[in-house]
């Protein structure tokens, strides 16, 4: 054997293999592996392993199989080391054989070994059948280390084309799972066998589009209409992120934000409760500009999650959004605002609160599906948290949903109000027909003595002066002010350390 | 390299704007000269940008562009009190799509064949850059003569196909250009 | 002179009133209720009078009963209505006169009259003005209508006795269809005013608007202003204005003119009107409606004329004579006025409502802006949408055009669309350079590319590629992104030793 002739040879082979790639992946409006990587990463710092592993059972040589179908190393992104898996979908349809689900295991362990993120691109036809179990504990050992790397190490995974059955466990369990739409999906069970067990017909898109998971199992943390945009969406979401639990927040040169708006905030609020006003107005004029990243933008968009910086320092953003059912949390928005609050709490990155929460969403609807077990989520994940948080309230805070939307009693470090903001227990409309029931019903004329008795609950009760000094909240704030007021708030938070008293872990209702 | 080309190298600056009405604008941005829209460089001068504003100045008019809204690669712009309404996408994707438009396979691409027999001497490009209409990609030595081969169009070098020092014959293909025109 | 006046209307029309009757040494009150607050109009006046509305009930500015009763608890002396609201509801101006408040404006029974067509029309021809080929009465019956139709020749126009904007009007091309939009016009009349008296006339198919000014006193003395054309309508709003018109020379004003006088003479007229006539293509007039409050697009006529008219009303009001005299009355110069609507004019003028914050108004020497706002006032839905008026004089007519152009560039606004691209796109029209253009100009000719700009569509292009490719690029950049900062050691080691 030629020693010097199989460098050459190996390279001819890449490049034959590129070649072909770039035909079929182009054809369906897709990037290979190679080309998303480099996509993901700085320019020239991806360093490749294991390049020309071959598959574990013998395949018929009809065409190169050298990787076995991924691409797997480590690379900069903006300078951050980052290790990252791209499957191959043009090599044996992209299917796990065990030598390829080796691969995948050792980018895992050796991020987590040396504290680096680890993000997946995903593009797969699922286990390879020819080698039977062995890839099946191929898939095992990755499960194993999503998990054991949870809340340790960044884990993000891209969907850009199929990831079915037991395939999509390990997305499901990684930090943030981002898809294309109309090329990319997730399902256990494909739409052949849901023909023939339930006799019902519906298109791969359908069952598990990048749409779907984006609105409606709120799967997909982002959906978009291309690769591209795809991944450099794990650069943008990187540079806002610790590389480890160990790391300190990435803090921004450029701390620019938008004075002339901060005025505008005084008058966002209407003065008529019932009108609603977009929360994501108010984050965009109080954060650095343009720095506020949305997470899961179309699922259960009652609520709003995010990072955003502060002053060049990232935090995490937890607000009601009153102009989508007037801000009620329900179902969904519990376990979206819990998962959050969670990442935030494992990588110790600070959370910021704002409030504007008339209650939970009621009916049997969601008291059947249990609005019980999942709004106790994001309770116990406030409760949880031992990060910095701050708390602002713009309007309502009512009932149970004050005390859960990080209050003072639970550990929120501040709770500040606005003028606007009506603290109670319920509000004035419920409140004085339980109140004042007796004053009522003798009344002559009701509406205008309902109008009153309103008109006192809100200037005696739920007026947050009232709050303030009582001590239920910290401070009201002018809200141009509150920029300032939250920057020096985090400041003061910095350094606080706390821990939970020793246990193995809690038992947060699932 | 002849300084009247408006291209450089670099494609990833090559950017395509389009709007519904069909108009497409073709912009490229070097790093320190002016923007080149539609194979033109145009004396923009640009002011400032600040919060969503961003204002230029061409011939005696002040331009001042808000961004009013931004949606991946949907961007709305209001300049004087008209919205309009852009999709944007690097070359890579513009030709991706276009690609599979034109209802063609990979295949189809502008071919550089060489007029003589010969032997190649110098190659100035790399697959992935940007070339202009007329520039000059590769050197050929024939019959003692120096020819250089000049691209067809302006585009991007999909696939080089000789080598420095190769001998080639007559209507070899010698370099592949995917175009930019329409 | 130490009167009260109340201003029972709001926006830019309340703040030009309240500057008229400053000059007079009048004290001015102002109604304020809580669908604003926070207007700008309230900054204006001596007095404010707070009001408690209903927010699902009427505006306080429709309560007749309720304004009259505020201006007896503050006894004031007169009432000025503005346009619009009840400006020309005869109740309101009789419940003012049976209280003692002067209404700034003719009386209740002139208002009644010239409010009703019919009767209008009447009272017009008698003192002879031309009018329209038309039913001298009410229709009730299709087959009526056919026969008259027959008679002043097709197409006509079905027209609401009762009422205008548009509702109860039909035009109707051919005797066959006479039937059907008769039938449809009786029914949407009654729907709309209660009453379904129809009248027909010719329908002039490319018409113009002119309107002539008038101010009268109480003692006869009746002079005219010129007039104004306001051709350019959408929907039969209108939306600019210009004084004089181009498309009638000296001889014709001065016929329309003594016709326009003689007519208000002739029914007892004092305090301000305006006369409007629709032209035909061949020249001829004829009288329209007459309206008998100050409207929107007086400043037109101010700024030719050099007339202060809310001032006059005013002085009229408290039974002055009258001072001017018609050979006094010069028309120096043109004056056109662009009305700024918060609507939309790439999606069919959709109105827009929400937070102005910042806005920039053109100034100079031959500019004049009447407006209700400023950076962050809030646009509601439950008010016009007609936020400003920019009002730019020049020595002629073209001149007046560049003019105007050159203003609208100046303005800015941001938070909100307005009509001005609209306004900027009519005036380099080549229709309004030659005056030709008619009420049909926006259904016949306008469409929406026609508000854009090819260098500014570039530049917007231009704006948006490079946002995008500032995120897009993966250059390196010079500068890092990131501060390098380590991890606070107390931090560390409780983390390290939990």
């Amino acid at each position: 054997m030629n020693k010097r002739k199989i460098f050459e040879q190996r390279r001819q082979f890449l490049q034959e293999m590129e070649e072909v790639a770039v035909q079929k992946q182009h054809a369906k409006l897709k990037l290979t592996a190679r080309e998303r990587l480099n996509v993901l990463f700085d320019e020239g710092s991806f360093f490749e392993l294991n390049t020309f592993v071959e598959p574990a059972k013998a395949i018929k040589k009809t065409q190169n199989a050298f990787g076995d179908g991924v691409v797997v190393g480590r690379g900069l992104i903006q300078g951050r080391s980052v290790f990252a898996y791209a499957q191959d979908f043009t090599v044996m349809g992209g299917s796990l054989g065990f030598a390829h689900g080796m691969k995948i295991a050792k980018v895992q362990e050796m991020a987590l070994k040396f504290g680096s993120p680890c993000v997946g691109l995903i593009d797969s036809g699922g286990a390879r059948i020819q080698e039977g179990i062995n890839s099946l504990s191929a898939y095992a050992r990755i499960f194993r280390n999503n998990v054991s790397s949870s809340g340790i190490i960044p884990q993000i995974s891209v969907i850009l084309g199929p990831s079915a059955g037991g395939a999509v466990y390990s997305p499901a369990m990684t930090d943030f799972v981002i898809m294309t739409n109309k090329t990319s999906y997730m399902f256990v069970t494909g739409p052949d066998v849901v023909k023939e067990v339930l006799n019902q017909n519906i298109s791969m898109d359908e069952l598990g589009g990048g749409n779907i998971h984006a609105e409606k199992s709120g799967v997909a943390h982002f959906v978009f209409e291309d690769e591209e945009h795809a991944i450099i969406q794990v650069r943008k979401l990187l540079a806002y992120l610790p590389l480890n639990n160990f790391d300190p927040v990435p803090v921004s040169m450029d701390v620019s934000f938008n004075a002339e708006r901060q005025e505008y905030l005084n008058k966002i609020v209407p003065d008529d409760p019932n009108r609603p006003y977009d929360m994501k107005e108010i984050i965009n004029i109080l954060v650095d500009n343009n720095t506020f990243l949305e997470i899961h933008e179309k699922f259960a968009q009652n609520i709003l999650v995010g990072f955003a910086r502060l002053d060049g320092k990232t935090i995490g953003i937890v607000a009601n959004q009153p102009k989508v059912m007037a801000g009620t949390l329900d179902i969904n928005a519990s376990i979206k605002g819990a998962r959050f609050v969670r990442f935030c709490d494992s990588f110790n990155i600070p959370i910021l609160v704002l409030e504007d929460v008339p209650g939970f969403m009621p009916g049997s609807e969601q008291e059947h599906t249990g609005i019980i077990r999942n709004g106790a989520k994001l309770l116990y994940a406030f409760c949880e948290a031992t990060v910095p948080r701050v708390t602002v309230i713009t309007r309502k805070a009512y009932g149970g949903a004050f005390i859960v939307m990080n209050s003072l009693g639970i550990g929120g470090d501040f709770n500040f109000a606005w003028p606007t903001a009506e603290i109670a227990v319920m509000g004035p409309a419920g409140a004085i027909k339980i109140v004042n029931k007796a004053e009522l019903a003798a009344a002559s004329d009701r509406e205008a003595v309902e109008k009153e008795l309103v008109e006192k609950y809100k200037d005696e009760i739920a007026n947050p002066f009232k709050a303030e000094e009582l001590g239920m909240i910290d401070d009201v704030i002018k809200p141009s002010k509150t920029r300032q007021v939250l920057i020096t708030a985090f400041d003061i938070l910095a350094n606080k350390q706390y821990s939970q008293p020793e246990r193995k872990h809690g038992n947060i209702p699932l | 390299m002849a300084t009247s080309y408006v291209y450089k190298r670099d494609a990833t600056r090559l950017f395509i704007a389009m709007r519904d009405n069909g108009d497409r604008y073709k912009i490229y941005l070097p790093k320190e000269s002016k923007p080149i829209i539609n194979g033109e460089e145009k004396d923009v001068f640009f002011i400032e940008h600040k919060n969503n504003f961003s204002s230029f100045s061409m011939g005696d008019a002040t331009y001042r562009c808000e961004i009013t809204q931004r949606d991946q690669h949907r961007i709305m712009v209001k300049v004087n009190g008209v919205e309009y309404k852009f999709s944007i996408e690097s070359i890579f994707s513009y030709l991706r799509r276009n690609l599979l438009n034109k209802g063609v396979e990979v295949q189809a691409g502008n071919n550089l064949k060489s007029p003589m027999p010969g032997k190649i001497v110098d190659i100035f490009v790399s697959e992935g850059d940007l070339v202009n209409e007329g520039e000059p990609v590769l050197r050929l030595e024939a019959m003692k003569m120096q020819n250089e081969i000049t691209a067809c169009c302006n585009g991007v070098i999909r696939k080089i196909h000789v080598a420095p020092g190769q001998s080639i014959m007559q209507d070899e293909l010698l370099v592949e250009i995917t175009s930019i025109d329409e | 002179m130490n009167k009260k006046i109340l201003i029972a209307n709001r926006g830019e029309i309340a703040i030009r009133i309240i500057r008229s009757a400053k000059k007079l040494g009048l004290t001015t009150y102002v109604i304020q209720g809580n669908r604003e607050p926070d207007a700008m109009y309230l900054e204006y006046a001596d007095v404010i009078i707070p009001v408690r509305e209903n927010l699902t009930g009427s505006i306080i500015f429709l309560n007749p009963e309720e304004i009259v009763r505020l201006a007896l608890e503050h006894q004031i002396d007169m009432i000025h209505p503005g346009y619009g609201f009840l400006s020309e509801n005869p109740d309101f101006a009789a419940l003012c006169e049976q209280n003692g408040i002067t209404f700034i404006g003719p009386s209740s029974d002139l208002i009644q009259n010239m409010g009703i067509k019919t009767i209008a029309k009447k009272m017009a021809a008698e003192a002879g003005m031309p009018l329209v080929p038309g039913s001298a009465g009410a229709i009730t019956d299709a087959r009526v209508a056919k026969e008259f139709a027959d008679t002043i020749g097709y197409p006509v126009i079905l027209k609401a006795s009762a009422g205008g904007g548009g509702r109860g009007m039909r035009i109707v091309e051919k005797a066959e269809t006479m039937e059907r939009h008769f039938k449809s016009a009786y029914d949407e009349a009654v729907a709309a005013f209660g009453n379904g008296d129809i009248f027909i006339e010719k329908y002039l198919t490319n018409p113009k608007h002119l309107e002539f000014q008038i101010l009268g006193d109480r003692y006869g003395h009746v002079i005219h202003l010129g007039e104004r054309e306001c051709s350019l309508q959408r929907k039969h709003q209108k939306l600019i204005e210009e004084a004089p018109s181009a498309s009638i020379d000296s001889k014709t004003r001065e016929q329309m003119g003594k016709l326009a006088v003689k007519f208000a003479q002739s029914i007892g007229y004092y305090s301000a009107g305006t006369i409007e006539f629709i032209l035909d293509e061949d020249g001829s007039y004829y009288f329209m409606e007459m309206n008998t409050r100050i409207q929107v697009e007086h400043p037109v006529t101010e700024m030719i004329t050099g007339v202060d008219l809310i001032e006059w009303q005013i002085r009229i009001a408290l039974g002055e004579k009258l001072r001017l005299k018609q050979k006094e009355i010069r028309l120096n110069g043109w004056a056109i006025e662009c009305r700024v609507n918060t609507e939309d004019p790439q999606n069919r003028f959709t109105p827009q409502t929400g937070f102005i914050e910042r806005v920039f108004f053109p100034h100079g020497d031959h500019i004049r802006v009447e407006t209700g706002v400023k950076d962050f006032s809030v646009v509601t839905p439950y008010f016009d949408s007609m936020i400003a008026k920019i009002i730019v004089h020049g020595e002629n007519r073209d001149d007046c055009i560049d003019k105007t152009l050159n203003a609208l560039k100046e303005f800015s606004i941001s938070g909100l669309k307005t009509t001005v691209p609209f306004c900027r796109t009519v005036l380099r029209s080549k229709e309004f350079r030659e005056a030709t253009y008619t009420t049909h100009w926006i259904d016949s000719v306008f469409t929406t590319d026609m508000l854009e700009s090819e260098d500014e569509a570039m530049m917007a292009a231009l704006a948006a590629t490079i946002t995008y490719a500032k995120e897009y690029l993966q250059y390196s950049s010079d500068s890092p992104m990131f501060k390098s900062e380590s991890l606070n050691v107390w931090v560390l080691n409780k983390r390290i030793n939990k």
